[in-house]
């Protein structure tokens, strides 16, 4: 209950309960621990200096000969890109399908006139009217000249 | 050095040389003080054990560049509260997971603080309930400042370390919570007079 003091607050505060911690709450843990890094717990780990060394290590990590090795194979590997890339890309030439065109000269001459000896016929074809090529249609065909 | 007479950072430092039974004996010397924080931070929650896992594991991983400034407490409070800050937000964001539970992890149905009125005499279970009921009514940070104080005894410093905060903005915040404490329970003191 609280006082009639000037620190009743706090001791109104110390009836607000904590949590009981749980039973077997550390081998909880424990287990926790081994299943999220097995042998860790068991093994006493003294720093980065003494974890085994993978192909992934730094490059100041690793001896004269490996970082020689691994500049080759870097090389190497650039090279292959490059020459297949050339391979796929400009060395297989263009992919788009390319127009032979003439460079005009005296056929493009002679295609012109052509051209116009064509479009003449074409005017005297337009001169005729519906009628007169119907009536020269008739005069062919026996039967609709009869009808005419 | 002031902070290697602590008792925590003495544990940490052998755990950090390898000693794995040192690390037991943080688990088994801040494990209440943890369970504590946590259920006062956020009240009655279905995940306390969880959380409190995970501020071990997490002061577990920290064992290569833990470095000894200040207590442990500090430094493993600071953890604490980050997870209790991290989960009451994922509260708000999801009010399902949020319902609350008794220790046992039983679902308590939401506390209504109406229920509570200073006409009505109260025995030490109620007392409590009204009391936590006003601590969660606090702002999370005048909540957390004042769990600090009075429940860990942390001063103004530690506290602002772990909160982020200068001791002078603790001081304040401290005062906010006192004040707005008194105000809620004001009448039942009144009352039970």
């Amino acid at each position: 209950m609280p006082n009639n003091n000037d620190f009743w607050l706090d001791d109104m505060l110390d009836q607000c309960p904590g949590a009981e911690v749980p039973e077997g709450f550390a081998e909880r843990l424990h287990q926790r621990l081994q299943h999220d890094d097995p042998g860790v717990a068991e093994v006493p780990c003294t720093g980065l200096a003494d974890m085994p060394r993978t192909g992934l290590a730094p490059i100041w990590r690793l001896s004269f000969g490996k970082r020689l090795a691994q500049a080759g194979l870097t090389a190497a590997a650039a090279l292959l890109l490059i020459t297949g890339g050339y391979w796929l890309g400009a060395g297989e030439g263009s992919g788009f399908a390319v127009i032979e065109v003439d460079d005009g000269g005296d056929l493009a001459v002679s295609d012109i006139q052509e051209i116009f000896r064509n479009r003449e016929i074409l005017e005297t074809w337009e001169l005729a009217t519906d009628d007169q090529l119907e009536f020269l249609f008739h005069q062919d065909d026996p039967e609709l000249a009869e009808e005419d | 050095m002031a902070e290697h007479d602590d008792r925590g950072v003495q544990l940490m430092l052998a755990f950090q040389r390898g000693d794995n039974a040192a690390f037991d004996q943080i688990v088994e010397e801040f494990q209440g003080p943890v369970f504590h924080m946590l259920r006062r931070l956020l009240g009655p929650h279905a995940l306390l054990e969880d959380l409190a896992q995970e501020a071990f594991v997490r002061l577990y991983r920290a064992r290569e560049r833990y470095q000894p400034r200040g207590k442990l407490t500090t430094f493993l409070y600071r953890i604490t509260y980050n997870l209790a800050l991290n989960r009451s937000r994922d509260d708000k964001r999801n009010k399902l997971s949020a319902l609350p539970v008794d220790d046992q992890g039983r679902d308590v149905g939401l506390q209504n603080p109406d229920s509570l009125t200073p006409d009505v005499p109260l025995d030490q279970g109620n007392w409590a309930r009204l009391v936590a009921n006003a601590l969660a009514e606090l702002p999370e940070n005048q909540r957390s400042a004042l769990v600090f104080q009075h429940y860990d005894g942390l001063d103004l410093t530690e506290i602002g370390e772990i909160l982020g905060i200068s001791p002078k903005a603790v001081k304040s915040l401290l005062h906010r919570a006192r004040t707005h404490l008194r105000d809620s329970l004001q009448p039942y003191r009144d009352a039970e007079q």
